[in-house]
């Protein structure tokens, strides 16, 4: 992440740190690539089976 | 990621075969676009869920609602039943397995970001040119209701095991699961983002649905600007990983906007003045790997606005 030194910003009266580096900083790897891998089968075969593409319909309505 | 086909094969062979005698072509364009707007809809229960039971628990209701709305619609006889089954169901579902899991990949990634973002974003292209083209196979040789059928079972057998594979560190943590913090939207920052997505829309909606209609008004065949939809998927599938690696690597903002701009210079310099179709392809592949910058940028930022730790939000 660039210039995420002294990042934070307040809205209301709430003040969002923007680098916490606790335990909470995420691992960049690991187990998140079973992650990806659930993530991407798992958006091919929700939006990748609803998506409507109404080209076909088109042609034929037309 | 609009430009896949599934529902379009079905919707083309009810109308073709008058399955449906009695819905107008108007019903079956509100049912794919029920898919859209009940996925959406449900963010805030799909969120609320989450909280309460742990980021599965929505995403096993939708792993059960989604093939479900499938198998009713392979039963359904009337319009309505229609709506309610491959519509809402089926959008329902997509919503409850989708939402919980975008918030999953940045609570595992802060450097390579972008590049988890655009390999899954990849995701939905690939799959969508996958189901559309096996569906069309299984409407030719199994017909229509069980290849609905067989549909219901590979998408629930695949998003189950994907369900599964999923693990949030929100135990870890412990995000602000709010439905929807109302004070980030009085943030500058947020504003702006938002902003862009919204420009950034109008854009990405007229290439996506108007590219393949522009290569039917350039005297192609209908085959051949299927053709172009897919190229424009391919270029997707390829562009967002990529888009996703540079954006980590040389800032979000940055990528974002230099790509935008080039579509846009392309546009005019490429899209308008050609009236050949490999030109036309050229354009689609590339137009399309750029259009991922969407999905693989802002996205992060403004889905995990509802289902993020309020500290991570605002990455550039």
């Amino acid at each position: 992440m660039r210039n995420s030194a002294s990042a934070s910003f307040e809205s209301g009266d709430e003040t969002f740190d923007l680098n916490s580096n606790d335990v909470s900083s995420p691992p960049d790897g690991g187990y998140g690539w079973v992650c990806v891998l659930g993530q991407f089968f798992i958006n091919g075969f929700t939006w990748g089976v609803v998506a409507v593409r109404c080209q076909r319909a088109k042609n034929l309505l037309n | 990621m609009c430009v896949s086909k599934s529902y379009s094969v079905y919707l083309a062979y009810y109308l073709s075969h008058n399955i449906f005698p009695e819905g107008k072509p108007l019903d079956f364009a509100f049912i794919g676009g029920f898919n859209f707007s009940f996925a959406l809809l449900v963010a805030p229960f799909a969120t609320l869920m989450t909280r309460l039971y742990g980021v599965r628990a929505p995403m096993f209701l939708g792993v059960v609602l989604l093939p479900s709305g499938f198998i009713g619609a392979s039963f359904a006889s009337k319009v309505w039943q229609l709506y309610l089954s491959q519509g809402i169901c089926v959008g329902l579902g997509v919503g409850l397995i989708y939402i919980p899991a975008t918030a999953i990949i940045p609570q595992w990634f802060s450097k390579k970001r972008s590049l988890a973002n655009g390999i899954c974003s990849a995701g939905s292209g690939i799959g969508g040119l996958i189901i559309c083209f096996s569906t069309q196979a299984m409407l030719n040789s199994v017909g229509l209701v069980w290849s609905l059928r067989i549909t219901a079972l590979v998408v629930f057998f695949i998003n189950l095991v994907a369900t599964l594979l999923i693990r949030s560190r929100n135990k870890e943590i412990q995000p602000d699961q709010r439905m929807f913090n109302f004070r980030l939207l009085g943030s500058y920052q947020v504003k702006l983002l938002l902003s862009w997505s919204f420009v950034m829309m109008f854009g990405y909606i007229t290439l996506m649905f108007s590219l393949s209609d522009y290569a039917l008004a350039i005297g192609s065949s209908n085959s051949e600007s299927a053709t172009v939809a897919a190229i424009l998927n391919l270029g997707a599938a390829f562009g967002r990983p990529l888009i996703g690696y540079a954006s980590d690597r040389w800032g979000r903002v940055e990528v974002a906007g230099i790509l935008t701009f080039t579509c846009g210079i392309l546009v005019f310099v490429l899209w308008m003045p050609t009236t050949l179709y490999s030109v036309l392809l050229v354009f689609a592949f590339i137009s399309g790997a750029i259009l991922g910058v969407f999905w693989a940028v802002s996205c992060q930022s403004v889905l995990h606005i509802q289902n993020l730790q309020v500290t991570d939000i605002p990455r550039r």
